[in-house]
């Protein structure tokens, strides 16, 4: 880090700490995490395209929930035609079904919210005009772990009746993202990512630089590495080559107390250049930086899990190859 | 056309190379003696004289003819020299670095090592 950068993130984070009005780390305990729900209403119309006509969209506090209801209902196009859709949507308690087409009554509880790890709780129930004791409707019940961005798929309901000919299907999803602060929404983050191999006392570098904004997945590839085993190189071959590739990607979000929090993921794959097999492995860690700060994440060396490959000192000589990735996060000005 | 005597005889008392035939010839020529012990005389004459400039006389001819600024257009053409002689050995550096890699071309050293563990938040396969 240079001493401009240096100061510039010291300067960030005293900013940060003076801002009156934003909590300080430690001063009024932390901050209550908070997701936004999404009850998600889809339609696949009678031309095959999947649409979403209708979104319910919920903030919830870390161990908070929320009910709502989502009414659908036919209405004339602005084009004249009888296919457009109407969802009603409230959070007041649920009132009778109108018509054909579903009401879901919808509950979600946010049990963690954590920068792309979401776990919601969820229930739902599905009623029409005409539900009897019988026959009440459908209804589930589950909990499910969402990255942001990610959906679960909640209900399917085949078209029949009233909507022939318009939808050929309707369908409740769930999804769920961190609400931004506006205070940090339009910031920016560098990432200086290395990635180091050192092996047999070579040391190969690859660098990238990357710009991301607040909360945004920024991707990285770092292309292929080849490298020389010290083992016997297969018949006709000088020596034995191995070749590597680390991809992944990186999400952070400046805290109100200044410091940056961290998704790293990481996605290692071996494979010999004269072979047949291919090992891969994946994580994530989620760190808290001060801007500047340097981080060194070691990535683990790839595992036998064929049992169909015999070349234990092949896999003996990869735990020798040390690879990882140093991550210098600074904010952008 | 046979070459001057008295020219023969200079180069030669000079030190100069000179045909043998030439300087026979130029012997035989009259006042061939006379003009060798000129030349010799003048010779002796010349390394007997250790006389120099007086500091008054230097300082009289620096007073008439002044030392003269050096124009404009040398300077510049020194420091153009310069600035291409710089700019040559930046590119020989250069190209060293880009044939034989920059050792400069480290990441910056890490205040906190993080390692992954393998089945905790390291998992074989590809991610879903």
């Amino acid at each position: 880090m240079t001493i401009k950068t240096a100061a510039k993130a010291g300067f960030v984070l005293a900013a940060l700490v003076m801002t009156p009005g934003r909590r300080l780390a430690g001063d009024q305990g932390p901050v209550a995490r908070k997701a936004t729900l999404e009850f998600r209403v889809l339609a696949t119309s009678s031309d095959g395209e999947t649409h979403s006509i209708g979104s319910l969209l919920m903030g919830v506090e870390e161990g908070g929930s929320t009910t709502g209801s989502m009414q659908v209902k036919r209405s004339m196009a602005p084009d004249g035609s009888p296919c457009g859709s109407n969802v009603t949507m409230s959070v007041a308690p649920p009132t009778t079904p109108d018509g054909p087409l579903p009401l879901w009554l919808v509950e979600g509880k946010v049990r963690r919210a954590e920068m792309d790890d979401i776990r919601v709780e969820y229930a739902w129930k599905r009623r029409v005009e005409g539900d009897t004791a019988s026959s009440p409707g459908a209804s589930g019940r589950g909990e499910a772990r969402l990255s942001e961005g990610g959906r679960a798929l909640l209900d399917f309901v085949p078209a029949f009746e009233a909507s022939a000919g318009c939808w050929r299907n309707l369908a409740l999803e769930l999804s769920a993202s961190i609400p931004e602060d506006p205070a940090f929404n339009d910031r920016r983050i560098g990432y200086d990512l290395w990635l180091v191999s050192e092996h047999l006392g070579k040391r190969l570098t690859r660098r990238l630089q990357l710009i991301g904004k607040q909360g945004e997945k920024v991707a990285f590839d770092y292309g292929t590495f080849r490298s020389k085993l010290p083992l016997v190189p297969p018949p006709g071959k000088d020596a034995y080559l191995m070749e590597m590739a680390v991809t992944g990607s990186v999400r952070s979000r400046i805290q109100p107390d200044g410091s940056i929090e961290i998704l790293l993921t990481a996605n290692r794959g071996a494979h010999p250049n004269e072979g047949s097999w291919y090992s891969e492995a994946h994580g994530s860690k989620s760190v808290r930086a001060v801007p500047g700060e340097t981080l060194k994440l070691e990535l683990p060396p790839p595992n036998l899990v064929d049992p169909h490959v015999n070349e234990p000192d092949t896999f003996r000589a990869l735990a020798e190859q040390h690879v990882s990735l140093v991550l210098t996060p600074t904010l952008v000005e | 056309m046979s070459p001057d005597p008295l020219v023969v005889l200079s180069a030669f008392m000079d030190g100069d190379p000179v045909a043998p035939d030439a300087l026979a010839a130029a012997l035989l020529a009259p006042g061939a003696r006379e003009a060798l012990v000129d030349f010799a005389a003048l010779r002796a004459g010349l390394a007997a004289d250790d006389s120099r400039p007086s500091l008054a006389f230097h300082r009289a001819m620096s007073g008439i003819l002044g030392r003269r600024a050096q124009p404009a257009w040398r300077v510049m053409r020194r420091a153009a020299a310069v600035v291409v002689l710089a700019l040559a050995a930046l590119g020989a550096i250069s190209l060293e670095r880009r044939f034989r890699g920059n050792p400069a071309e480290e990441p910056p050293r890490a205040t906190r090592v993080i390692q992954f563990t393998p089945g905790v938040d390291w998992h074989e396969g590809v991610p879903r």
